[in-house]
């Protein structure tokens, strides 16, 4: 096994450093050395969606992505989207829709409808099932997280959700 | 199942009128946690939301036989049912101890702060429930009571097949399931779609292939489960209005009954469609394609 | 949220029947709800597996040489070694079938045959690597046709659990794959089917599917001389503990089984699993050890029946099924699991909900030399369902009869009885039969360019 090296990257926006080895994953340095459970993986094979992270904005597969790649990135996680305690607009969406069963995958669709809202605020079925065919929810939830992106989407626009 | 089985529940009102619930059912997505809440709530005319459920620990949560079969809503369901309700006796026997008239309305917490002189104390409410059941005759297998409740479902679907590739486009499905009369409806859409969604994947494509006894595709990538795009156009989630005499407060499972005619449902519409019959699962392409060709007399090979 | 204002006699209005969002569903949003999968506990180890790589067996050597000298590696074990703290080390509902690591035999590809424990998973998993062994092949069966009269047989004797009255008359049996048949007969079939003025037999399949819990199994064992804990991610706790302190010989309370919660299950996490080996490796290890599996893994550890169904159903002339004999083979892989349950408690639906004088029911639990099969969704219902109502429809479609109206005419109503002989209790308001309320059921073909279209329905009726 080879030795360890250390980096130093931002964490849900503050400036931390590990110790990872070559074949480390981006999650197993999440869980391992942060506590941060939230992504988690699943299929190991970056087809599921439940272990995405945020690296410099754009979502990633964290089971594929080697843990010393993010020297000196941006890394963000499901634990910072409600800071201060308030939900996300996506999250509370989430519930009121009841888009989730397990709850295993549900960050990864999270932080995806996020990115998903970002670049179309407002989306059609056929855009949201583009977006997050990436991520798999073996539950079926998939007519309810349709319904969470809309609600969300209205949210965020500042409409009344109705 | 595994019959006769037995559930067992504690609820448990602390001196401030908190209430927790102690029970062995998993909630692992089918919401049980939530609906269990919901019935200790109506029991205890305390709001759902504040019934703390306590994780499973077999050093504090009581026996249960297991999460499986739909049974947890039906005997998980009466074991907290008769928890609640005598938790509730209790609360009513404590106001009589402690002077007050019949149908007071004193807050809980005052209660136990008559009864004990501070804040302080619990009762505790427990309930178990097991089915009466007749096992199989072993010679005939016949029992003159085989069952506490029947699992009764239908599944319409409606297709489109490309005649030149076998692939099949769910346009719509309708799962109509008599669940008794839903604790919580909203989960029991979700449980609905979500076991017909499920089901669907073993229909259309799912399977292990297996070559001289070696799974070849053993990953997500070589065994396709159900995606966005794979969800029928139109789903449709329906419950007949029914009450189950013998369920707590008229409902029982759900967890399974929506799968049941996912398969046949699509393999008489792909029938109905192109005038196939497909005997063997998964309804994959390939098996449409050759059937259809068959029938033209056409025949695909074996590569 | 407060419920200091509960008061004895008050009402807050209805809790039951209100779409409340789940209780945890911030836990959930946020990303902090807890699995097993995911936990750690201070000083633990790492378990990873080394697997069969043939369907059927004689074990003529373990070389775990190499893994034992690589660096960071705390434990091999081999049954060898489990037999020394757990001295009879076999288990499962129905069967005590299952080694907790192969004992002199392999009977399926992916069977656990060693295991190597690190604290560093990477470590384990490498070392994994190191170990050899070497077989003597035998003749393996993998499809339940065959199985029912191969003379391969999967395990020397039957070996019931005891915990199932019906399955007691199977121990020691010998010189078979048959883990249980349950038989049904209500009436006079051959004599049915004589009578009859149409008779239709049609043969049905189903294949090897799994559950695929995006959660893998997980379960992590910290065994003290006091009491055990066991944190793992189950289906059912319960079951689990007295499992567990069966293996130990000890009382049920010195077994602690902990679950939060659960990345689905499906039936994949019922009654035991990984559990029997954590325990054992880390009575070994005394240390904590977790066994996580990887996705991969899940094809090796349970899946759903495959099945072979023959049905045969007389119908007389005024379009009514007055016999129907139904013949199940359940393929249930090397180990029983909830195999013989699922034969008996599904078998018994295998004629569907219909109103039928004249049944007979064969259903057949089967060895053979693949993954084990279990309890998925459904709990076998969803094989016979695909059987009996394609079956239905073939039968409604060849005599020109609406299959609905087929359907209708046979349906089991109230206060008759079912084939079991139950009586049909609480069954929907029959107006929900002889009528469509969804306008779902009725059979509709609509055209679409170069292509069909078409709808069917089916009516299912099950049991727990």
């Amino acid at each position: 096994m080879t030795a360890a090296r250390t980096i130093h990257f931002k964490l849900n926006g503050a400036p931390v450093s590990a110790d990872v080895k070559p074949h480390h994953n981006l999650i197993e340095m999440l869980q391992a050395q942060f506590g941060l459970t939230g992504a988690r993986e699943s299929c190991g094979q970056g087809l599921c969606g439940c272990c995405t992270v945020l690296v410099n904005g754009r979502a990633v597969s964290g089971c594929l992505q080697l843990a010393v790649l993010v020297d000196g990135a941006e890394v963000v996680t499901i634990e910072s989207l409600d800071a201060g305690d308030k939900l996300d607009p996506v999250q509370q969406a989430f519930i009121e829709a009841g888009a989730f069963q397990c709850g295993y995958c549900t960050p990864g669709f999270v932080l995806m409808t996020k990115q998903l809202l970002d670049a179309h605020p407002d989306p059609d079925d056929e855009q949201i099932k583009h977006y997050l065919s990436g991520n798999l929810c073996r539950c079926g939830t998939y007519p309810e997280v349709i319904a969470a992106v809309k609600l969300a989407s209205r949210r965020r626009k500042g409409a009344p959700a109705g | 199942m595994i019959t006769p089985t037995t559930s067992v529940a504690i609820v448990n009102v602390s001196a401030d009128g908190s209430v927790a619930l102690y029970c062995g059912t998993i909630d692992m997505g089918q919401g049980s946690d939530t609906t269990m809440a919901q019935m200790v709530g109506e029991v205890l005319n305390v709001p759902a939301e504040s019934v703390r459920v306590v994780q499973r620990d077999t050093d504090v949560t009581p026996y249960d036989m297991g999460t499986l079969g739909s049974r947890s809503l039906f005997h998980m369901g009466h074991a907290v049912r008769r928890a609640a309700e005598d938790a509730r006796e209790k609360l009513k026997a404590l106001a009589r101890e402690v002077g007050e008239p019949e149908g007071s309305n004193i807050p809980i917490p005052a209660l136990f702060v008559k009864k004990y002189g501070m804040q302080a104390g619990n009762v505790i409410g427990t309930g178990i429930y097991k089915p009466d059941y007749i096992p199989p005759a072993p010679d005939t297998g016949l029992s003159a009571n085989i069952t506490a409740f029947w699992m009764i479902s239908g599944t319409g679907a409606e297709v489109e097949v490309d005649t030149e590739t076998g692939h099949v486009r769910l346009l719509k499905l309708v799962s109509v399931l008599d669940i008794g009369t839903p604790i919580n409806p909203k989960i029991v859409e979700t449980q609905i779609s979500g076991a017909a969604i499920m089901q669907l994947g073993f229909t259309m494509f799912e399977k292990m292939h297996i070559d001289g006894g070696q799974v070849t595709n053993a990953s997500l990538a070589d065994y396709k489960i159900p995606g966005f795009h794979d969800v029928p156009l139109t789903m449709e989630n329906l419950c007949v209005d029914t009450y189950q005499s013998n369920g707590p407060f008229g409902a029982k499972g759900v967890g399974e009954v929506a799968t049941f005619g996912v398969s046949p449902a699509i393999a008489n519409a792909i029938d109905d469609a192109c005038g196939v019959r497909l005997t063997e699962l998964p309804l994959n392409p390939e098996a449409v394609l050759r059937a259809i060709r068959a029938k033209q007399g056409k025949p695909l090979g074996n590569e | 949220m407060t419920t200091t204002e509960a008061k004895v006699g008050a009402q807050v209005g209805h809790q039951v029947g209100r779409s409340l969002p789940r209780l945890e569903s911030r836990d959930k949003v946020t990303g902090r709800a807890e699995y097993v999968h995911t936990m750690r506990l201070p000083g633990m180890l790492h378990a990873k597996l080394f697997r069969s790589t043939v369907a059927h067996g004689r074990i003529k050597s373990i070389d775990t040489s190499a893994a034992k000298n690589f660096p960071g590696v705390a434990h091999v074990v081999t049954i060898a070694d489990i037999r020394k703290v757990i001295p009879d080390p076999y288990y499962g509902p129905a069967f005590h079938d299952q080694p907790i690591l192969a004992d002199g035999k392999v009977r399926f590809v992916g069977e656990p045959v060693a295991a190597v424990l690190a604290a560093d998973p990477h470590v384990a998993e490498e070392a994994v690597q190191l170990i050899t062994a070497e077989y003597e092949e035998l003749p393996a069966v993998f499809d339940e046709v065959e199985a029912l009269t191969a003379n391969t047989y999967i395990h020397d004797e039957l070996k019931p659990a005891g915990t199932f009255a019906d399955l007691k008359h199977l121990k020691g049996v010998r010189n078979t794959n048959v883990a249980l048949d349950y038989r049904l007969r209500r009436g006079d079939v051959d004599k049915a089917f004589a009578s009859a003025a149409h008779v239709f037999e049609h043969e049905f399949k189903t294949q090897k599917v799994l559950h695929l819990s995006f959660e893998p199994h997980a379960t992590i064992a910290d065994y003290k001389d006091s009491g055990v804990t066991l944190y793992t991610a189950s289906q059912g706790p319960s079951f689990v503990r007295t499992e567990i302190a069966r293996l130990l010989g000890w009382p049920e309370n010195k077994v602690r089984v902990k679950v939060p919660y659960l990345g689905s299950g499906y039936g994949s996490k019922l009654y035991i699993k990984l559990e029997a080996l954590a325990l054992a490796l880390s009575m070994i290890s005394r240390r904590p050890v977790k066994i996580a599996l990887t996705f991969e893994e899940l094809f090796y550890q349970i899946t759903r029946h495959p099945t072979t169904f023959r049905i045969k159903s007389g119908i007389d002339k005024n379009g009514r099924i007055i016999a129907r004999k139904c013949e199940v083979l359940w393929n249930g892989g090397a180990y029983a699991d909830i195999g013989p349950r699922v034969t008996q408690k599904s078998g018994l639906t295998a004629s569907g909900p219909y109103d039928i004088e004249n049944v007979s029911i064969d259903s057949y639990a089967l060895y053979t030399n693949v993954t084990p099969s279990g309890a998925l969704r459904g709990f076998g219902v969803p094989q016979l369902v695909w059987a009996y109502e394609s079956h239905t429809d073939m039968i409604a479609r060849a005599l020109n009869i609406d299959p609905i109206e087929f359907r209708r005419k046979n349906l089991l109503r109230e206060g008759r009885p079912h084939a079991t002989g139950t009586v049909m209790k609480d069954a929907p308001s029959t107006r929900y039969w002889t009528s469509s309320p969804s306008g779902s059921m009725r059979s509709r073909s609509t055209a679409a360019p170069a292509s069909s279209a078409a709808a069917a329905a089916s009516v299912s009726a099950s049991r727990r």
